[in-house]
């Protein structure tokens, strides 16, 4: 899975550590890890949750940018 | 996901409970071949540990593997008192460490009798089991000290 760069940038441009946006979302600072890296595949609901915390939207955050939505 | 628990309030996040299954499956693979190859020990008459040590061993080979996997692998829930959980244990393999090491050197009991583990014997790997989650949980404790988190890439 390919590393998710636009939530790094989000997560910077609001002037939050992993450790906050964990905080903040109520995970662990390891899944946050893992969403970034790619390496974790979130749930909505977590995902909705992450998008709120960042002033941001789904599309935004985790729609991949080479594809465009039917 | 939070519920109550023996050592306070019990949360592990999303991924934590996926990792926490694959830890399962491997405690129940790892105990399902020792009660398969102890069984076959069994019926050709091969005794390796004395009474009920046998079964006692493979519950402890399961659960050392299962507690040192969430270990290695963060599936700790946040904000609880596991430590408590951890300590205990470093306390009760020191316990049974240190007993049996007197009765070795001190009275001279046998680990090993007829090929088989005494009681002794079984009781120390119970103890090394124990103390060896002890030591993965100081380990990891000591690791997240010397490397304070901050952001990785």
């Amino acid at each position: 899975m390919a590393k998710n760069l636009k939530m790094k940038a989000a997560r910077a441009a609001k002037g939050l550590t992993q450790q906050d946006l964990a905080d903040a979302v109520g995970v662990t600072r390891q899944t946050v890890v893992a969403i970034e890296k790619g390496d974790y595949n979130p749930t909505v609901r977590l995902c909705v949750e992450i998008c709120r915390v960042l002033g941001t939207t789904l599309d935004g955050l985790f729609w991949p940018e080479n594809e465009t939505k039917g | 996901m939070k519920r109550k628990c023996l050592f306070g309030e019990f949360e592990l996040d999303e991924r934590q409970l996926l990792l926490r299954g694959d830890v399962y499956k491997h405690m129940l693979i790892l105990v399902l071949a020792l009660l398969l190859c102890n069984g076959f020990l069994k019926e050709e008459g091969i005794v390796w540990a004395q009474g009920m040590w046998e079964n006692i061993l493979i519950f402890w080979a399961g659960a050392t593997l299962g507690i040192g996997e969430m270990i290695l692998r963060d599936i700790t829930p946040r904000g609880s008192r596991q430590n408590i959980l951890y300590i205990f244990f470093g306390i009760c393999g020191g316990v049974l460490l240190i007993l049996g090491s007197i009765h070795i050197f001190a009275e001279g009991q046998a680990l090993l009798e007829n090929g088989a583990l005494t009681s002794l014997g079984a009781g120390l790997i119970s103890g090394l089991c124990m103390a060896a989650v002890f030591l993965l949980f100081l380990g990891k404790r000591l690791a997240a000290r010397a490397n304070p988190a901050k952001d990785e890439d």
